[in-house]
């Protein structure tokens, strides 16, 4: 992202940010609500357009493309919603399938590849559920699994993983990101107020405030940092 | 008080205070016009640019068969029951006011006729269309705004799906097929229930009261007839899917567009019946 800013309902949401994630990279963006956290990930998809800079995707700047086009950039990439953001409609299995279907890939394709991805996420046996059947982090895990169905992302991006889930399905989310990093070489973007789950995952953090950068580094930096919003942060996350 | 009488403010004190109370209040009013206009003129904007693209995407690969299907099922199968209803007792009212004021004219052997030209032009349309409103228009607002709400349409929009193709174009051929297809059931059903009324009622006969009828039976006013719920049906699924995809505000925001939804789908589809009379009229004559 270079120098973008971007308003919302005629409020200012983010001012002037610039920022680039690597590959295998795993960047926590931490921030009270309202700071522009979620507008961000919403920004890299190209759902909302930004007022002026610009945003590229895989060295590809999309912040102008028609939505067309936007199409084939965001097979690039993984999203995961706050609430895994499931077809209602449709049970685990045909969730998973929906990208693969929509491709056109044969049906025996799309079996085996739905199978081997619940796999992945340790869901196999909820293949014929529908999302209300599930709690709240298998509903996340789907939410994944249908992530990697639609290709073989380049970027994942993740808004609160881990929120409203208890301290061990909240573990096992993280443990899924970590081993999609390692297994998938993906670049991963992941937006949270959980300091404990971003120190698990992430090797880089970025804190927002009213929609500026006001820290870009490590976990131990972060320890340290003098801003005294990150400190009051930090003392009140880990509590 | 006075001090601050020549001061340009805007909120309408300075008209009120020079003995303008009106203008003050006018004044008063134009933020509030001027947000209205925007809201308005964007509101036309965005249902074009949908009615644009939904029906571009009759035309464009992938066609989503299973939902049109889907879709046809739950409009027109779905609406049968309050489709056949609304047009046996709307047939029937309209007999049992006509059968009364033509005996008052002798002119009691017209009531088929009548009944025919009124059910086939106007109300056969118009009533299968606002019923039809009330129920798909408003399912269409509520699922797809719950959809909106859920994040689902997003989601769509990430996994490389356009919305509208997979969404609103299914909803909109489905309700354009089924429409007519639901009114011509509805005009016979109301023919029924005029006959009903006329044999039990107005002691016609059979032949008297269907050789009459058969009279409205001309191919202007049938063509009226389907022409209307053709466009009937266009305005549901647009204005359904067009309130439907841009709810925000949670559940109560879901109901607040279906009710909105269905409010504008009904409004349109009276102006527009209006309009269409209107065109015939100037095209046919439009004479029995």
């Amino acid at each position: 992202m270079d120098h973008v800013s971007c308003t919302l309902g005629g409020k200012p949401v983010l001012r002037d940010i610039s920022l680039a994630v690597q590959e295998d990279e795993i960047l926590a963006i931490l921030g009270a609500s309202g700071s522009g956290k979620t507008t961000i990930l919403r920004l890299i998809l190209a759902l909302i357009r930004p007022d002026s800079g610009q945003i590229f995707v895989d060295g590809e700047e999309i912040s102008r493309l028609p939505e067309r086009k936007l199409m084939r950039v965001r097979q690039k990439i993984g999203m995961v919603f706050q609430e895994g953001a499931l077809f209602d409609s449709l049970t685990v299995g045909e969730n998973v399938a929906f990208p693969l279907r929509e491709a056109g890939i044969s049906e025996e394709a799309v079996e085996e590849r739905v199978r081997k991805i619940l796999g992945f996420v340790n869901l196999a046996e909820t293949i014929d559920m529908m999302p209300e059947e599930l709690s709240g982090g298998m509903k996340r895990r789907v939410a994944i699994a249908r992530a990697l169905a639609a290709c073989d992302p380049r970027v994942m991006l993740y808004d609160e993983p881990t929120v409203g889930l208890d301290p061990i399905t909240s573990h096992s989310i993280c443990e899924l990101i970590i081993r999609l990093r390692e297994i998938h070489k993906v670049c991963s973007i992941m937006v949270t107020h959980s300091l404990n789950d971003a120190f698990k995952v992430a090797t880089r953090f970025l804190v927002l405030k009213e929609g500026r950068i006001i820290f870009d580094g490590t976990g131990e930096e972060l320890k340290s940092a003098q801003d005294p919003f990150i400190q009051k942060f930090y003392q009140w996350s880990l509590r | 008080m006075g001090a601050t009488l020549w001061y340009p403010r805007c909120d309408g004190l300075l008209l009120s205070h020079l003995g303008y109370p009106y203008m003050g209040f006018l004044w008063e009013a134009l933020p509030l016009v001027n947000d209205y206009l925007k809201r308005f003129f964007k509101d036309v904007q965005d249902l074009a640019v949908l009615c644009f693209w939904a029906v571009a995407g009759i035309f464009r690969r992938p066609f989503y068969l299973r939902e049109i299907i889907e879709q046809m099922d739950l409009l027109g199968v779905g609406s049968l029951p309050i489709v056949i209803l609304t047009g046996l007792f709307a047939g029937m009212a309209l007999a049992i006011q006509l059968a009364v004021e033509l005996v008052v004219f002798g002119a009691q052997s017209y009531l088929g006729r009548a009944v025919g030209v009124s059910i086939v032009r106007e109300m056969g349309p118009v009533l299968t269309a606002l019923m039809v409103a009330g129920r798909v228009c408003a399912g269409i607002t509520a699922e797809l705004g719950s959809m909106s709400v859920s994040q689902q349409i997003d989601a769509l929009r990430v996994l490389g799906t356009d919305p509208v193709k997979k969404l609103v174009t299914p909803r909109l051929i489905s309700a354009i097929v089924m429409l007519p297809v639901l009114t011509v059931l509805s005009d016979s059903v109301a023919m029924i229930g005029g006959y009903l009324v006329s044999v039990l009622i107005s002691h016609q006969s059979f032949p008297a009261y269907w050789s009459s009828a058969g009279q409205a039976f001309t191919g202007q006013n049938l063509f009226g007839g389907v022409i209307k719920p053709f466009v009937f049906g266009f305005i549901i699924a647009i204005v359904g899917s067009h309130y439907g995809l841009q709810t925000e505000g949670g559940t109560r925001g879901v109901g607040r567009y279906t009710t909105h939804a269905v409010v504008v789908a009904s409004t349109l589809i009276l102006i527009f019946n209006f309009l269409i009379t209107k065109l015939l009229i100037s095209l046919y004559g439009w004479r029995t």
